[in-house]
């Protein structure tokens, strides 16, 4: 009996330290029910589709944030009274750590999950659960994603902690030693360096699987009526602009070239194929500042002819079209929608709208100062833009670009004050025209920038002095452009912008003419390039930018890239105390102050 | 290393116990051998005819009179039978012995010989008084109190049959045991309180004590929140109070022996126990009468004063006077068609808290014979509350049987299902739709019912008034919200008795758990609610299901012996094991066509939500147990465990790795000195016991997170598209919170046990606190969980109880017991951290107790603009702007002296701890009648009333009390209550000492009268008549409706008064029979 029983406790006690040592590590390894677990996440493609889609997801939370402090910080946006204190701090540059747009985690949330996902690409490469290509397309995309968030993030920190790594272990965090900070150069140095890489895949993303057609494992496909290849960031913008930013002034004009000649070319004459030639380039009958009947030079007796000032045409169909049409197809580089059907809200109607929203920004005077200073060619005393993208409402000046969708076209009261459908525009033909002006003038191509912030190649490479007032180059039909209407400049300056003739050109650029010419100003003075006046050109397209891309987030990017390529944080510092002044802050001269240091330009970056 | 060194040391320790036992193992065979001879047998009978002997009297305590037929023992050695003349003599091995004394009515007795050969007189009390020799079950045993090392309190029911319906076993034990704080959430049957045991462990982990139920974990978690808003689902009210035995509490490190469950302390529950071999019945009928005085309701303003007001309020709203008088209730024309419709007195306080009834009826059957007993037991119960909304009907069937298959083999089992269905409302935090927060808001000028120009009035009830509120009548009678839940809790307990000493066994249970819920909230007279879509939701309707399966099993082997009667020890080394799979889901509809669709499916498909949890755990629990004691005086415990869960990380530093699996390990060790015992005690009579004990040792705390140490993916959507992101980080070393508890105790029991004494100091911390941990920047996380924080709290217990008066006709019994403690945060990653709840703050910050409220502190208003003006101080409102202040408002304290009143003047306004809690309890007995109570106190809390800030705070059409009566309403006025202001730009009712209370009270909590009727038929074993009133009488300064409540379980979120049904009195007679 005892024997037994000591024989018992023997077994039992084996076979407890068995199933103790043994199986229990699969025992207590219990995955993620209600989530995905790490271990069954990225198996395949289509996990790595998830991925993608999971971080631009997450990339639309950010879009507020990004046109608060890309807009607020610079001259052309100011806080209304509504405006807390923490958008007054960015106004007049005295941000605290506490301030919550200052806060870089929601980047930084971004850029570990990109991160994570391209790290987890290159394993899923090597260990045959992607394919190269697939790899490569996936991978370009969301490292031209990090590229972006990390040189927004250098722009508003001046230095930053650069990672590459998936951090996967908490208590890795709090060493910041792990984490050392590079300087905005540095940074810019890591980015070009990264999408100069030949390797990179900069198209978008194909339709279907190279290898075996199929559809299914695409990320380029149509979702709730928008095409998703918009979503996606442009890497060969993106790639102009890194290039533009780093000094690589002919790498960038390269990629500037690249994008803008994008389009369904067809046979050169073929003047139906209006993408060919609308398409990426700033063209005068698209998008573009026009009159209704009576039209041509008002006579002086009759009242201002009528703005086409709807959803459908003109440049305000730029941020109203309600269909993703042909015109706008031309326009549109990068957008992404915010819709009512799902969570991410539009957090522009809160920003900007005084109808349903809280109203907390709105346009700067020397904003509107700006526009009002122009005159276009038919002599009204005024940028017609600036009528489109802020109009007043309830007495009240409010920024419209973002909000067009939400507000009905003609009332301007909102449509379902409870939907507030809209988009975000990151990237556009406005802006691209502009950047490769300034890329072309910098490479000391500065006829050439001249030509694209203005007038257009056509008219300023043709023998024929183009017209202060209309435009019009008065060419006489007789002429023949075989040999003229072009630069005659190696790559990627050899632009072709020929039209008519006997042969009937129809260079591929015959139609742009820039944006500032597309708004219907005046031209600028041909002196500015026959003098080789660079400064004076760079200051006119930095001015044109503002015109044309107020409040979608370029200006502090603009203003920082120019100030310190001249050396003179007075470019910046001068424009933001103005705004300041204008508006009679008592801050203006601290500011202005602060801002002669370029160490004065960056937000503190809170640990 | 480290690791190395603790995993050799523990197989070194096993080693020992190894060794240990196999030594005992060998003495057990030869004394067994010897004992089997009849050799043996002979040598040991002359020994003990020829020995020591002693005798003594055995007496009734309260007549004096001596009883006979008491058996008088010596474990493993003698016994004997009490004479008709109460006296014994027993054989002793030596004069250092105990003798256990039983008798059937009697409670059970030792006395230690202490080297006399003459016992004085032993006095035995009746078997329900509250004895220290009285039996604690513990995990493995059942442990007297005079035996016991640790810190141990036991709460024996006998029946539970006088408390009222309301009363679930949380609840019940609210003022019974020292150090057990008891809140009961609201009002609302069946609803539980939150228990505490000797303060906070956690700051994010549960709080809540383990609760064993027979053996078998019970799981009293909530996986998934209510959709009835401040709802909270009870698991200890699936279990009939009538049924529990008896409850015993683990109060220190012996919680241990529960592993990483343990940290909070353990309630073992046992049920239906010991029953008889002959066939009994018990049948309890019971019915009450739920009430609220109306001196209890609040005091709310009626229509003349709350007109006043609100013109006085509109015209801080930049309205003029013309405007205001415009509005339909200003307009005093009769012949306006809302004349009727606006000029009322209503009281809607009034119309919501309706008297209620409650029933109770139970059925215990029990019985058997040798091979097989059981007890069945059945009970219906409905309550219906205070405010008729919130109505409980519950059943629940217990069966309990022990069936002997072999001398050594025995089955137990214990099975038992619960059902519930209750009708519930919104509570808490839910402006729109909690009837009894709008029964305080609205305002009085308006009518229940519809009314047309002429005054009559129509059977529809009004609709949102002109306000923007709901009107309560409808949010009473028109939604529906219902709650049903099911529990089957039951277990099979296997035990083979491989020899006299060593035994194994087995336990295995199932918990299968379902909670459904629906609700319908009507469009008609509720106002709207707006989505985070942005649409407008009028009807809303929900339906969620929460289920929880989770299998238990708990394996040991036992060996007792005693050696010579010197050395007791009893090992217990075994295994648990638990698998839980918990899994809800929820459904939320809106706006369904028409109020008489009300099942969630019938919402509108576009706005349709739904959402849900799985989760499922494992948890390995080793243990070892052992206890020793020398000469019945010196007691030696000792508990380890290693515990292995699938919550924790893969890479603990630290910790013991076995097989690549983390394993926790907990040791216990305590110690008692029963001093009484020793001989020089032997002539200091009037000592029954003097023990002392102490007992340290580690717990742990796994309510970590299901998947926190993992890292995962959540869902991310791109429009239509659904992607994945990464959630967290995942953190490898992600432990159980150690708690480590040390405590020191005395046992002491005077004059024959009249008087007993327990005392206790205690010191518990806990370490690898879970904390939200800050991140920095980069990290992109708001915070990261980690156990990075510490926390102590430290307290003294102290419980007396007695009997004053012992006479044969009457008897007076009282018990006491108060409770303090003391709780600090003593490491806290990152700056202090301020939460949000109901527009409060609450402060964590190391070393202050978890909790602070944090706010201003105010000193008065401003008599004039005058005064305020040259105070010069303003006040920076939720945007940043400063508004200067001006008469009539509120004069807060400006902490830093800088003329601006904003966050960097918040401070510590309240503590919601309570300097100390705990019961008195008495009995008197006259001839058949007694008389039992059962007082409650806190003293020193502080609370939070939210619900006054809302009557108090002057900024909305909200009705307001009398005291706003006495607003500031012109320069020169002194007063204490600012001026009304529409929207409240100067931030008068800021989060302030205005809203903090002192929540001390004491209360009758419960009185029982009965009566034993005199039984004249031989059917009948007794018939018992009473009557009980709960929460007669409350003495407290709280000027809300009762100063207990519990809007949350968390730490952090305690004293918060956010409207919820009101505590009630109810009275209630009840029979019980015996057959």
């Amino acid at each position: 009996m005892k024997r037994i029983s000591f024989k018992l406790i023997y077994k039992t006690c084996l076979v407890c330290c068995l199933v103790t040592t043994f199986s229990c590590k699969k025992v207590f390894d219990l995955p993620a029910k209600n989530q995905v677990d790490a271990e069954n996440a990225y198996q395949n493609v289509f996990d790595a589709n998830a991925a993608v889609v999971g971080i631009y997801g997450q990339f639309i939370g950010i879009a507020d944030r990004y046109i608060v402090l890309n807009e607020l910080r610079a001259d052309l946006m100011s806080p209304t009274a509504n405006a807390d204190i923490y958008l007054k701090q960015l106004n007049t540059h005295t941000e605290t750590t506490d301030n919550p747009w200052a806060d870089p985690k929601p980047w930084y949330k971004l850029i570990l999950n990109c991160n994570d996902a391209m790290y987890h690409f290159d394993d899923m490469l090597k260990t045959g659960k992607l394919k190269p290509i697939d790899y490569q397309q996936r991978y370009s995309d969301i490292g031209t994603l990090r590229c972006w968030l990390y040189l927004q993030l250098a722009i508003q920190y001046g230095s930053i902690p650069y990672i590459t790594d998936p951090i996967s272990n908490v208590t890795d965090l709090n060493d910041a030693s792990k984490f050392p900070r590079l300087t905005l150069a540095q940074v810019i140095d890591k980015l070009a360096a990264f999408m100069n890489d030949p390797v990179r895949y900069l198209d978008a993303y194909s339709a279907t699987d190279p290898i075996t057609n199929a559809t299914s494992s695409s990320l380029n496909v149509t979702v709730d009526g928008n095409t998703t290849n918009l979503f996606f960031i442009n890497k060969y913008a993106f790639l102009g602009d890194i290039n533009l930013w780093k000094g690589n002034y002919g790498l960038a004009s390269t990629a500037y070239r690249r994008l803008s000649d994008v389009g369904p070319i067809g046979t050169n004459n073929n003047a139906a194929a209006f993408a060919t030639y609308e398409q990426f380039k700033a063209c005068y009958d698209n998008q573009n500042v026009s009159y209704g009947s009576p039209s041509g030079t008002p006579n002086p007796n009759q009242t201002e002819n009528p703005l086409n000032d709807n959803n459908v045409t003109g440049w305000r169909q730029t941020f109203a079209d309600p269909a993703f049409s042909t015109n706008t197809s031309c326009e549109y580089i990068w957008r992404m929608p915010f819709t009512s059907t799902f969570q991410q809200g539009n957090p522009f109607v809160n920003l900007f709208s005084n109808q349903g929203g809280s109203y907390l920004l709105t346009a700067s005077q020397t904003m509107i100062d700006n526009w009002n200073s122009q005159t276009q060619r038919n002599g009204y005393p005024y940028d017609a833009r600036g009528r489109i993208a802020v109009r007043t409402i309830g007495g009240q000046p409010v920024i419209m670009k973002q909000l067009y969708y939400y507000l009905d076209n003609t009332s301007f009261l909102p449509v379902n004050v409870l939907s507030k459908p809209g988009y975000w525009l990151l990237y556009r033909t406005g802006v691209l025209a502009n950047r490769f002006a300034e890329s072309a003038l910098n490479d000391n191509q500065i006829k050439l920038g001249y030509a694209l912030a203005n007038v257009g190649i056509h008219d300023v490479f043709s023998p024929y002095t183009p017209n202060q007032q209309t435009g019009a180059t008065g060419i006489p039909s007789s002429f023949d452009p075989t040999n003229s209407e072009q630069t005659f400049l190696p790559a990627p300056y050899d632009i072709d912008a020929r039209s008519g003739g006997a042969q009937n050109y129809h260079g591929l650029w015959y139609r742009q003419v820039g944006t500032r010419s597309r708004a219907n100003l005046s031209n600028l003075p041909a002196s500015l390039y026959l003098t080789n006046n660079k400064l004076a050109i760079e200051d006119a397209i930095i001015d044109e930018c503002a015109r044309e891309t107020s409040f979608e987030g370029y200006r502090w990017g603009d203003l920082v890239r120019v100030a310190l390529r001249r050396g003179t944080p007075a470019f910046l510092a001068d424009k933001v105390y103005n705004k300041l002044l204008r508006e009679g802050n008592p801050a203006a001269t601290a500011v202005r102050t602060k801002l002669m240091d370029p160490n004065g330009w960056y937000m503190p970056f809170k640990l | 290393m480290q690791n190395f060194t603790k995993s050799i040391g523990l197989l070194l320790f096993l080693c020992l116990f190894g060794g240990v036992k196999a030594m005992a193992q060998k003495a057990d065979s030869i004394s067994v051998r010897l004992a089997d001879s009849i050799a043996r047998y002979k040598q040991d009978s002359v020994t003990k005819a020829k020995g020591d002997k002693i005798s003594g009297v055995v007496k009734d305590a309260s007549t004096g009179k001596t009883i006979s037929g008491i058996s008088v023992s010596i474990s493993l050695y003698s016994a004997a039978i009490t004479d008709d003349r109460g006296r014994f003599t027993i054989s002793v091995p030596n004069y250092n012995v105990v003798l256990m004394l039983k008798g059937q009515g009697y409670q059970q007795k030792e006395v230690p010989v202490k080297g006399r050969k003459v016992i004085p007189d032993v006095l035995l009390f009746e078997d329900a008084y509250n004895s220290i020799y009285d039996e604690a079950r513990m995990p493995f045993s059942n442990v007297a109190v005079n035996r016991q090392t640790n810190s141990v309190s036991n709460v024996n029911t006998l029946g539970a049959w006088e408390p009222t319906s309301l009363e679930t076993p949380d609840s019940y034990l609210q003022g019974k045991v020292a150090g057990l704080k008891v809140i009961r959430r609201s009002g609302t049957p069946n609803i539980g309180a939150n228990l505490f045991l000797r303060g906070y462990n956690s700051l994010y982990g549960t709080n809540a004590p383990l609760l064993v139920v027979d053996g078998m974990i019970y799981d009293t978690n909530n996986y998934g929140n209510s959709i009835i808003s401040g709802h909270v689902h009870n698991p200890y009210g699936s279990l009939d109070l009538h049924d529990v035995d008896n409850i015993t509490i683990l109060k220190d490190a012996s919680a241990g022996i529960y592993g990483t469950k343990g940290a909070n302390g353990v309630i073992l529950i046992s049920t239906n126990n010991h029953p008889d071999l002959a066939t009994k019945i018990d049948v309890g009928v019971y019915g009450g009468y739920n009430y609220m005085p109306q001196s209890s309701l609040l005091p709310l303003m009626q229509s003349p004063n709350y007109r006043t007001y609100l013109s006085d309020a509109l015209r801080t709203s930049g309205q003029t006077s013309d405007q205001i008088a415009a509005q339909p209730y200003m307009n005093d024309n009769v012949s306006n068609p809302n004349y009727y419709a606006y000029h009322n007195n209503t009281d809607w306080q009034k119309q919501i808290f309706k008297n209620g009834y409650n029933k109770n009826v139970n059925l215990r059957v029990s019985g058997g014979d040798d091979i097989a007993t059981y007890v069945l037991a059945l009970d219906y119960g409905g309550n219906k509350g205070i405010t008729n909304l919130t109505d409980l009907t519950k059943y629940s069937t217990r069966f309990n049987g022990n069936l002997k298959i072999s001398k050594h083999f025995t089955i137990n089992t214990s099975l038992s299902f619960a059902y519930n269905e209750q009708n519930l409302k919104d509570q808490g935090l839910s402006s729109k739709t909690n009837p009894i927060f709008l029964g305080l808001i609205k305002s009085p000028l308006l009518r229940v019912q519809q009314v047309n120009a002429q005054g009559t009035e129509s059977p529809n009830q009004s609709d949102v008034d002109v306000f923007g509120y709901s009107n309560p009548a409808v949010v009473s009678s028109k939604s529906q919200e219902f709650n049903q839940n099911y529990r089957f809790f039951g277990n099979f307990n296997f035990r083979y008795e491989i020899s006299k000493y060593l035994a194994a066994q087995t336990l295995i249970g199932v918990t299968a758990d379902k909670i459904r819920e629906s609700t319908f909230i009507p469009r008609a007279g509720v106002t709207d609610d707006t989505l985070t879509n942005g649409a407008i939701a009028d009807s809303r309707l929900g339906s969620q299901v929460t289920r929880l399966f989770s299998v238990y099993s708990d394996t040991y082997l036992s060996y007792n012996r005693t050696f010579n009667r010197i050395h007791t020890l009893g090992v217990y080394v075994g295994t648990r094991f638990t698998q839980s799979n918990t899994n809800y889901n929820v459904n939320l509809g809106y706006n369904s066509a028409i109020d008489q669709l009300v099942s969630v499916n019938t919402g509108a498909p576009a706005l349709r939500v739904t959402g849900g949890d799985v989760g499922s755990s494992r948890w390995l629990n080793n243990y070892v147990n052992a206890n020793y004691q020398l000469y019945n005086k010196y007691i030696f415990g000792f508990n380890m465990a290693l515990d292995a869960s699938s919550r924790f990380g893969t890479n603990i530093p630290g910790a013991l790795k076995v097989g690549g699996v983390n394993y926790a390990v907990l040791p216990s060790a305590s110690a008692a000195w029963v001093v009484s015992s020793e001989k020089f005690m032997a002539n200091v009579k009037f000592i029954e016991l003097l023990k002392l004990r102490a007992s340290y040792g580690l717990t742990g705390n796994d309510d970590i997170g299901n998947y926190t140490a993992r890292q995962y993916y959540v869902s991310q959507n791109l429009l239509g598209l659904q992607g994945l992101v990464r959630a967290n980080f995942g953190n490898p070393a992600l432990q159980w919170e150690v708690g480590k508890k040390l405590d020191i105790g005395i046992d002491a029991s005077f004059f024959q046990e009249r008087l007993n004494i327990t005392a206790d100091i205690y010191n518990n911390k806990t370490d690898h606190m879970i904390t939200q941990t800050p991140t920095p920047g980069y990290s992109g996380l708001v915070y990261a969980i980690t156990n990075g924080g510490a926390m102590k709290t430290n307290g003294v217990e102290l419980s007396v109880s007695g009997r004053v008066i012992s006479t044969p006709k009457f008897k007076w019994d009282i018990g006491f017991n108060i409770a303090s403690y003391h709780n600090k945060i003593t490491t806290l990653p990152g700056s202090p951290l301020l939460s949000q709840y109901a527009g409060a703050t609450i402060r964590t910050a190391e070393g202050r107790p978890a909790g602070i409220f944090y706010g201003y502190r105010t000193n008065g208003v401003y008599t004039s603009n005058a005064e305020a003006a040259s105070a010069g101080v303003s006040v920076r409102n939720s945007s940043g702007n400063l508004v200067a202040q001006q008469g009539g408002d509120m004069r807060f304290v400006d902490v830093n002296g800088d003329k601006i009143i904003d966050s960097k003047d918040l401070q510590e306004i309240g503590n919601p701890n309570p300097d100390y809690t705990g019961g008195i309890t008495t009995g008197f007995t006259y001839k058949r009648l007694s008389l039992n109570t059962l007082f409650t106190f806190t003293k020193g809390n502080k609370i939070y009333n939210y619900t006054r800030r809302q009557l108090e705070s002057e900024t909305s059409p909200y009705n307001q009390t009398l005291a706003i009566n006495n607003r500031w309403r012109g320069d020169g006025q002194v007063t204490n209550i600012p001026r009304a202001s529409y929207g409240d730009p100067s931030g008068n009712s800021s989060f302030s000492d205005r809203w903090i209370e002192d929540g001390s009270y004491i209360r009758l909590r419960t009185i029982t009268i009965s009566y034993d009727v005199p039984v004249k038929y031989k059917y009948f074993k007794y018939i018992k008549v009473y009557a009980t009133g709960n929460n007669l009488l409350t003495f407290t300064h709280y000027l809300g409706y009762d100063p207990e409540f519990a809007a949350n379980g968390n730490v952090l979120l305690q004293g918060i008064d956010n409207t919820l049904e009101p505590q009630f009195k109810t009275v209630q007679l009840g029979l019980r029979i015996g057959i």
